[in-house]
């Protein structure tokens, strides 16, 4: 499908170009805020950042190939707090199922927020990022256009197919695209074609043909996916090669610290009944001669997976906290994948689509 | 404050346990009693009852309070700390008067000790004698000493002092000593009470008295009873339908209705009210199980509110129906029946069967004595009408009521129990939404009581439809309801009046009632009766004509000196005028008996004219049968249509005429009409507007839904909010009253005590860990859970019964049940 | 002394057969209306249904939280039966439903794991099914049985 979208003219720029269009929808008044990757004072690290004056976007890195946390928690919690005003938020295509999971949870409203994504390359891990940043300044923006970089994205992002948003307002085209010269964007809803109005873009010119590139890129990650998907799974039904994985796991609980769908307050399995009492492990210990310490980290993932695996967005953030290098992620998406598909859900696929434990209501009989 | 009554309930089937549970859970004392060995009544043998092909007796069990009963399904039977059951019991006599009966009550042994008694049942191989189990209504053979009910607990047997021989074998191989043979006992005991009520139930006609359809003869020819048996799989053939003559399955069945009712012959002139649609659920269970079934009916009586619903359902999966009366059908070689019908004039059809069903209607029959006329003997309506389950417990629960007010002021809870459940306090004050009948009633009934009622009316004046009804007499009743409110003390009445915005929890709701002008006083209430009422359909404008009119009008009409002095040669019913079908695909319950009794007033002042019906079904139910019957003698002719092809009006100038089909003539018929009476039916009025007020539910056509439409048909779902009437179903005056009365009940129950109690085990919110998500709001299916001020979910004690859905869903553990003083 | 010992010989060489056969260790989890009155029914009259099962009366399968199955396959249990009313029987209205969902999920999720899928079920047993619980028993150990112990406990050593 030719997509017919306007351009920005990028100057080798990209980074700097897209923050300036955004700044004008500060400079205009027409949102009150802007949420977007940036960096601030002393960190290179691209985080979350709530600008609200144009000139300060100087700092933004929207398309920025990393994130240190996942950004659909700050902007759920700006969606949550704001009414009667409208912040965009610049959001991985992961980081919007996130922000639309979260609402169907109650824990923010999509109202106020103007979602702005982009065709996602994938992220780097922060120190690999960081890495390279200091050999190579201009990184967020060669990142962009070199696809021997986006081959040294988190493993999570090599094997993702959902790398095109759903339910944004404004889609950042950038594949097959010549993007140090222009990139393209375009409105998916109403308060999208409003906005960029707003950013004074290039009347849209000849079209290009995104389809070649995104079916290569598609079936790439897609195979990556399966053969990931594949030993994964393999891990989780062999006895031996989980322990040997997950025998690694400190009980540190960053896993869920990071995960940006847990949204408890505090997580039952650090709480009361998930604590091992001694006896059970000392009991365990009698047969074996030994018994692990601390124990029941088993239940502790499993009961994520329980509550969560049917809305995992794959954001691959718990991989990238996990201090024991577990590839919490690959696990998480693939126990997902197979929970997703039985109950037929996709996460972040609708904001109206009722989060599948509560479709009982439609069921016949009741 | 007043001491607690006493009652006694005869007979254990759903009425008198329903009557028993509403009398226990305002506090009084009961003593329950069957002449049978168990209670549950004929529910026993119900597997699955329509309208939905669900069970869900234990729905029936109280909802608050829910301590003082023990949470078993039904079947095991029925325990409150109120009520004592006295199985094989009866009342001997009875003597003084209202609120001071004195009851005599005579037990008899079931020569089997309940507390020894470990249900192992080697002396039913013992036991020489067999005979045909009446549950299973011959489908097999019990001993004489048997099990009562399939489930019912303690597992004790007992011994049918009919049919025991003595002959002591039993007594010999019982381990625990359990089997007492020796002279019958026979325990007299005299009861106090304020009231009786009876709930003694109908008997099912035997066929075999008018050796009927062959049954007795053929094995294959079975009741419906029998056939209910056959379809649970704790009956004599596991749930597998099989022909009884020789156990090959029973693929095609033929549902043969009306057997024992409806039939002059048998001096039985009434319409068994229920059977239709039972042999409707029976037909969709076999089909389930792979039958073919055919139903042979006169007229498929679906006049609940979703039953014409359910017979659309039951044809669309494959149902076929047959309009007729089977003649006669004799056995086939190989197994099976066969059996001659004419569907139409002059055609003879001979079809086989594997089995045939024999829809059983009432036969007229308490055999006790009657003690109904005594003052304080009261009588629930199952047991004079064959009720399907929701009009049974509702006129129970009416009946309970009227009880209790012989008794006098409501009973106050005791305070200081042994039981240490939390305790709410309520409100004592009920609004009641619509002046209407079934709103006055509810009105009338709770400030009989003392309790202070609230009543908000759309009009300025009370009585609702009271100007529509073209009765005379039922007009009369309903102005003095509206009389009695008037001068009630304790009946406040806000006319012109809606209510607003409704907020709070059970026990504590606050209305915000406005007038015309916009204001009005915010009303605190424990509970809230919804009676909204509704009213005739209108005719649209394309039939606007002098000729044509609802039947009610037309009914009304008949009175005017015009009319009654006019030339009047032919008068058209058409029943069911759009209703049944499409958008309002309900019966109106009504139109039937008003047309029909238009007829004898007509022929009183026009002796010859011709009165032609045009009809899908006649719904007369119950004794209104009398009404069809008289009609036809009088000579109106009825014809049957199809919804395919509905007889024409053709609307002229000076003229009306009617073009339609009559099958047994086999053509087309004219008739110029004088007058047009359309059955076009009763709808609700304000449904929707009320329903999203109170947060409840409502049908496409814009009536209340109930919790449960068998169960708790005046309970809206929501704990204390109740529904009644025509805003939830089309109903007569009598059963509007009633419907009233029971919401009343309901109501009672709720905001009797001012200090309400909680059960023992609710829900509750840990809300530091809430994090707001309402996932519990949304798996409550009581509607206890709402957003707190404090930012965290809060429960609604009185309506939480601790199902612990919000716990299952609740990632964190912030919603746990909690069971008190444990 | 001695006797007795041979007595236990023989005994022990007596069930040898019996031995061999693996007994599994089963959570049976029902609710306390439909499922629980059924297998009671079954008890009164008397049919008879494998004695590996423990089971668990819960006032609804609305109730059940997924942990409670983890949990029972971590520390051991090779198989986990759910008996729940009919749809639109359940007393608490559709709390069997809601459980369905929830099964439904989990099953993939331990499937995911390694765990059979015959090791979970989900019946619906009505308050007369008396028969029909003793079936969906018998079935269900029948064939757990076959399928021999979980060893999914090893994964409860972390």
């Amino acid at each position: 499908m030719d997509k017919s979208f306007a351009f920005l003219k990028t100057n080798n720029q990209p980074n700097r170009i897209l923050s300036r269009a955004l700044g004008k929808l500060l400079d205009k008044g027409l949102v009150s805020a802007v949420m977007a990757p940036g960096i601030t004072n002393g960190s290179d690290l691209p985080m979350p950042v709530l600008f609200t004056r144009d000139e300060a976007m100087e700092s933004c890195i929207p398309l920025a190939p990393a994130a240190g946390v996942s950004a659909a928690v700050q902007a759920a919690r700006i969606g949550r707090k704001v009414k009667d005003k409208r912040v965009a938020v610049v959001l991985k295509p992961c980081e919007v199922r996130g922000v639309i999971e979260l609402a169907k949870l109650n824990q923010t409203s999509l109202e106020s927020l103007a979602i702005i994504s982009m065709e996602c390359p994938g992220r780097m891990e922060n120190d690999a990022y960081l890495a390279k940043l200091s050999a190579s300044p201009d990184l967020p923006d060669l990142y962009l256009n070199d696809s021997s970089l986006q081959d040294q994205a988190s493993s999570t992002c090599l094997s993702c197919d959902a790398f095109e948003p759903q339910g944004a307002d404004i889609t950042i085209h950038l594949f097959g695209l010549p993007v140090m010269e222009h990139i393209g964007i375009s409105g998916m809803t109403a308060i999208g074609n409003e906005l960029i109005e707003a950013m004074d873009l290039e009347k849209p010119g000849a079209a290009y043909d995104q389809r070649e590139a995104m079916a290569r890129l598609r079936e790439k990650r897609g195979r990556a996916k399966e053969e990931l998907f594949q030993k994964t799974g393999e891990i989780l039904k062999n006895p031996d090669q989980y322990l040997e994985v997950l025998g690694n796991c400190l009980g540190c609980f960053n896993c869920r610290t990071a995960c940006p769908l847990c949204y408890c307050r505090e997580c039952v399995c650090a709480r009361e009944s998930f604590d091992r009492d001694l006896d059970d492990v000392s009991n365990r210990a009698k047969k074996t001669g030994q018994a692990r310490m601390p124990a029941g980290l088993s239940m502790f993932h499993m009961t994520r997976m329980v509550h969560m695996s049917h809305a995992c967005v794959g954001c691959g953030q718990c991989s990238s906290y996990c201090p024991s290098k577990i590839p919490v992620a690959d696990l998480f998406r693939t126990m997902g994948q197979q929970v997703q598909n039985t109950l037929d859900y996709s996460p972040g696929r609708d904001p109206e689509e009722p989060i599948p434990y509560l479709r009982f209501k439609t069921e016949a009989g009741s | 404050m007043s001491k607690p009554g006493r009652f006694v309930v005869a007979g254990a089937g759903i009425s008198g346990v329903r009557a028993s549970l509403d009398l226990a859970e305002t506090g009084h004392e009961v003593v329950l009693l069957d002449t049978a060995p168990v209670s549950g009544g004929i529910l026993l043998a119900l597997d699955r009852q329509f309208p939905n092909d669900h069970c869900g007796m234990c729905r029936m069990l109280p909802m608050l309070d829910r301590d003082q009963s023990k949470y078993f399904c039904m079947r095991l039977g029925m325990f409150h700390k109120n009520v004592t059951f006295m199985p094989n019991t009866e009342i001997k006599e009875i003597g003084g008067g209202p609120g001071d009966l004195k009851v005599l009550l005579q037990s008899w042994s079931a020569k089997v000790d309940p507390d020894l008694c470990n249900g192992c049942g080697d002396c039913l191989e013992v036991c020489p004698v067999s005979l045909p189990d009446d549950l299973a209504d011959s489908l097999s053979l019990r001993k004489a000493i048997f099990k009562p009910g399939p489930n019912t607990s303690p597992s004790t047997l007992a011994i049918d002092p009919d049919s025991c021989i003595l002959c002591g074998k039993c007594k010999e191989v019982c381990q625990t000593g359990a089997i007492t043979l020796g002279p019958d006992y026979e325990q007299t005991l005299e009861e106090k009470v304020t009231a009786v009520i009876m709930a003694t139930g109908v008997e099912y006609f035997d066929p075999g008295d008018a050796s009927m359809y062959g049954y007795g003869k053929y094995a294959d020819v079975i009741t419906s009873l029998a056939f209910e048996r056959m379809l649970s799989s704790s009956g004599p053939t596991q749930g597998r339908i099989l022909r009884p003559s020789d156990g090959a399955p029973a693929e095609n069945i033929a549902w043969i209705q009306c057997v024992g009712s409806r039939n002059l012959r048998l001096g039985a002139d009434h319409c068994s009210g229920a059977c239709c649609m039972f042999a409707l659920k029976q037909a969709g269970l076999s089909m389930e199980k792979g039958s073919r079934p055919t139903i042979f009916y006169m007229d498929m009586r679906t006049f609940g509110r979703d039953w014409q619903k359910y017979l659309d359902r039951a044809s669309s999966s494959g149902l076929r129906l047959v309009r007729c009366r089977p003649h006669s059908l004799e056995a086939r070689n190989g197994g099976g029946l066969m059996l001659s019908y004419s569907p139409v004039p002059g055609e003879l059809i001979d079809e086989h069967f594997d089995l045939v069903v024999l829809s059983v209607g009432r036969a007229p029959g308490w055999k006790g004595p009657d003690f109904s006329d005594q003052d304080g003997v009261l009588v629930t309506g199952g047991s004079k009408r064959l009720l399907d389950i929701s009009r049974s417990l509702v006129s129970a629960s009416s009946v309970s009521f009227r009880a209790a007010m012989i008794s006098g002021s409501p009973v106050q809870a005791e305070q200081g129990d042994s039981i240490t459940s939390q305790r709410v306090k309520v409100k004592s004050k009920v609004l009641v939404v619509g002046g209407g009948p079934a709103g006055l009633s509810a009105s009338l009934a709770l400030a009989g009581q003392g309790i202070s009622v609230v009543i908000v009316e759309k009009n300025d004046f009370l009585g609702g439809n009271v100007s529509q009804i073209s009765d005379a007499e039922a007009r009369e009743r309903i102005r003095e309801l509206v009389r009695d409110a008037e001068k009630n003390q304790d009946i406040e009445i806000l006319l012109k009046s809606r209510p607003m915005e409704f907020s709070g929890t059970t026990g504590n709701f606050q209305t915000h009632v406005l007038d015309q002008q916009n204001k009005g006083p915010i009303i605190e209430h424990g509970a809230v009766i919804l009676a909204s009422g509704g009213s005739q359909s209108t005719l649209p404008a394309s039939l606007v004509h002098p000729k044509v009119m609802t039947v009610f009008d037309l009914h009304r009409r008949l009175d005017d000196p015009e009319i009654k002095e006019k030339d009047l040669n032919c008068l058209v019913f058409i029943q069911c005028f759009e209703t049944r079908t499409k958008e309002k695909n309900y019966c109106s319950r009504l139109c039937c008996p008003t047309a029909l009794r238009s007829v004898e007033k007509i022929r009183s002042t026009h002796p010859e004219s011709r009165i032609i019906f045009f009809y899908r079904d006649i719904m007369t139910p119950g004794d209104l049968e009398h009404l069809y019957t008289r009609a036809r003698e009088l000579g109106a002719i009825f014809i049957p249509y199809q919804t395919d092809i509905p007889p024409k009006l053709i609307l002229e100038k000076e003229q009306v005429v009617v073009e339609g089909f009559d099958p047994y003539l086999g053509e087309e018929v004219k008739f110029k009409a004088d007058l047009v009476g359309l059955g076009s039916g009763l709808g609700p009025g304000s449904g929707h507007e009320l329903a999203e007020l109170f947060g409840i539910r409502v049908d496409r056509e814009g009536f209340l839904i109930e919790a449960d439409p068998k169960w708790r048909p005046v309970d809206s779902g929501r704990e204390g909010i109740f529904i009644c009437g025509l805003a939830r179903n089309p109903v007569s005056l009598d059963e509007a009253v009633d419907e009233g009365r029971a919401a009343a009940q309901r109501a009672m129950r709720l905001v009797y005590n001012p200090q309400a109690r909680m059960s023992v085990s609710t829900a509750r919110i840990r809300p530091a860990l809430c994090s707001m998500c309402g996932l519990c709001w949304t798996v409550c299916p009581y509607f206890a859970r709402y957003p707190g001020s404090k930012g965290a979910m809060e429960v609604d004690p009185l309506a939480c019964q601790g199902c612990g859905a919000c716990v299952a869903i609740c990632p964190n553990h912030a919603s746990v049940l909690e069971v008190q003083g444990d | 002394m001695e006797q007795t010992t041979q007595q236990t010989d023989l005994v022990k060489t007596e069930q040898t057969d019996f031995d061999k056969e693996f007994h599994p260790n089963i959570v049976a989890l029902v609710c306390n209306w439909c499922t629980y009155t059924a297998a009671d029914l079954a008890g009164v009259t008397r049919l008879k249904y494998p004695a590996e099962i423990r089971m668990i009366r819960l006032m609804c399968t609305g109730m059940i939280d997924p942990r409670f199955i983890v949990e029972s396959f971590l520390r051991g249990a090779d198989g986990v039966f759910i008996g729940g009313c009919h749809p639109g029987d359940c007393h608490y209205i559709n709390g069997n439903l809601k459980a369905r969902l929830r099964i439904g999920g989990l099953k993939a999720l331990l499937q995911g794991m390694g765990i059979e899928p015959q090791r979970l079920a989900l019946h619906w047993i009505g308050a007369s099914e008396g028969t029909e619980f003793q079936k969906q028993v018998k079935d269900f150990v029948e064939g757990i049985r076959e399928l021999g112990p979980s060893g999914f406990g090893v994964y409860d050593s972390i």
